[in-house]
């Protein structure tokens, strides 16, 4: 049923830094470029192109993408960064794998790297990046109760509790407590009591509810054909991609009357996000269905966003997804085991760098290199959905370690 | 002026030239929206063309500053010591009577505030700007 994939992953490289082992958003890029060039058995001088999410928090120079190609010495045809906040890197994999498909390149480099927590008061200058500074900043929102808009909306509408959300924060750090670089892996594994517990950051979002910032990450993709990825050792197909935004300030999106995407429901509402859409275009562009898909990595930067984002990939129907959570279908003995690596709630959200981690987890669990815990059965099918903004981007990529 | 110090200050609004009215009107305690005088719908945030229909005819109005909370969240944690200083505080979206949604801070004991209660603007001075905020209705204010 699936087409044949026209894009593979042939080198990954990832690098890590921590309060204890300082290193800058260059740094990080520069370490995972150079050992994904190795895994590929590729030198600098035969990528054609780099693509990057928007400038790193911990380093916001704006044209971060040439910034880095200038630092490496390494001309290339085209660099750019995709701005679709944390969906911008998945599309990362899409736009690669297009030029591949036009012959306009034949290896393209995909990077993000950020360290936060190791530069940036995050907390400070968090909301300023993603709220309005025209009406929205002047009332002081977090991103946690921008967030939260979308977390009292979705327990209004479908009776959702504190307790559900609790249950995604334990499924998450049942992973997370065992992944050597999880920000929450120092907390082990937790109870949906210490959940409870927490003090609320915005109401009713509690702390373990809420994603940390953790360390720092790096992580770099060499994608190239398929024809060529047959020579190389461990392989990852691109066999769908698919993205998608309808905002950038939550203002906006509340003041659409309709959106052209039936899979985000009646407008206004804060309970689907363009994730339905990218996953219909990733599934369509497969010919895969949720049922073909054995592992996920997803962007749950706030609890509710588990079930929300279980339900717009097709996983349940709306209001739903926690049924996903509630049977364990997300663990490590479940069908559809979910943020292997503790997801951004336990992994934590090094910066604009946490989706590339996500796709770097994919690719360790297809090749089984996981770092942390891996299911006995290894994937052949991964999901991974990367998100970003308030609410505003998503985007899908379906990996396989097999056409 | 040290970044210290603009940490300290209310933020104030990144001004665009489509909302030039909107501010200046809040300078007077008036709160105000646009709307099409061809789809006659409301239009908010401000803009030079109608979002719904593409319409060049937007005209400002007065609103009635009334409406009912869409969604809310109570910060608990101010990002700045500003906002740290009047924690905890809540903002939130309240669909006005005029049918479109704003962003705003909603005052009040955060056990009070609930989706789809009635809300009504009042003003507060923020650094150099006024802004409309929210409080509850109570029963002797409304009819």
């Amino acid at each position: 049923m699936s087409t044949a994939p026209g894009a593979a992953i042939v080198g990954m490289g990832d690098a890590y830094a921590s309060l204890d082992n300082r290193k800058d958003p260059l740094q990080l890029a520069v370490e995972a470029t150079t050992a994904a060039l190795a895994d590929a058995g590729i030198r600098k001088d035969q990528v054609d192109a780099v693509f990057t999410g928007r400038s790193p928090w911990a380093d916001k120079r704006s044209q971060w993408s040439n910034i880095f190609i200038s630092h490496m010495q390494m001309p290339v045809t085209l660099t750019s960064e995709l701005t679709m906040h944390g969906a911008g890197l998945t599309a990362t994999i899409a736009v690669a794998s297009q030029m591949i498909a036009v012959g306009a390149a034949e290896y393209v480099l995909c990077l993000q790297s950020d360290a936060t927590q190791l530069f940036v008061d995050a907390v400070a200058m968090g909301a300023e990046a993603d709220a309005d500074p025209q009406f929205e900043v002047p009332y002081g929102p977090t991103i946690p109760a921008l967030y939260a808009q979308a977390a009292r909306r979705y327990f209004h509408e479908f009776g959702l509790t504190e307790e559900d959300l609790a249950d995604v924060a334990v499924a998450n750090q049942r992973w997370g407590a065992h992944h050597p670089y999880a920000a929450k892996r120092k907390h082990g594994e937790i109870d949906r009591a210490k959940v409870l517990a927490s003090p609320y950051v915005a109401t009713p979002l509690r702390r373990w509810m809420c994603s940390t910032w953790g360390g720092g990450t790096g992580g770099a993709l060499i994608v190239t054909s398929a024809e060529k990825a047959r020579e190389a050792q461990n392989p990852v197909y691109v066999l769908g991609c698919g993205s998608a935004t309808t905002h950038e300030y939550l203002g906006d999106r509340m003041n659409m009357r309709h959106c052209r995407y039936p899979g985000l429901g009646e407008f206004p509402n804060l309970t689907h996000t363009a994730t339905a859409e990218a996953a219909r275009q990733a599934y369509a562009m497969s010919g895969l269905g949720p049922s073909d898909i054995d592992m996920m990595q997803i962007s749950v930067n706030f609890a509710h966003m588990g079930p929300i984002v279980m339900e717009d990939l097709g996983f349940a129907k709306k209001g739903h997804g926690i049924d996903v959570y509630r049977e364990g279908r997300t663990g490590i003995d479940g069908d559809l085991p979910t943020d292997t690596n503790g997801g951004w709630l336990s992994f934590g959200q090094p910066g604009i760098s946490c989706n590339m981690d996500s796709l770097v987890e994919a690719v360790r669990q297809l090749r089984g290199q996981a770092l942390g815990l891996a299911p006995a059965r290894r994937p052949r099918t991964a999901l991974v959905q990367g998100a970003g903004g308030m609410l505003a981007a998503g985007s899908v990529a379906l990996l396989s370690s097999s056409t | 002026m040290t970044d210290a110090k603009v940490l300290n200050d209310w933020p104030q609004p990144y001004r665009l030239m489509d909302a030039q009215p909107y501010w200046e009107a809040l300078a007077d305690e008036q709160l105000t929206f646009q709307r099409c005088a061809d789809c006659e719908q409301a239009v908010w945030p401000a803009h030079s063309v109608c979002t719904h229909c593409g319409s060049a005819g937007l005209s400002w109005e007065q609103s009635s500053g009334r409406g009912t909370i869409y969604s809310y969240s109570t910060i608990l944690r101010g990002p700045t010591p500003v906002w740290s200083a009047i924690a905890p505080y809540t903002v939130g979206f309240v669909q006005m009577d005029e049918g479109y949604f704003l962003f705003t801070q909603i005052e009040g004991e955060p056990d009070g505030i609930e989706i789809g209660k009635e809300v009504s603007a009042r003003f507060v001075q923020r650094g150099e700007q006024k802004l409309p905020v929210f409080a509850l209705v109570t029963s002797g204010e409304e009819g």
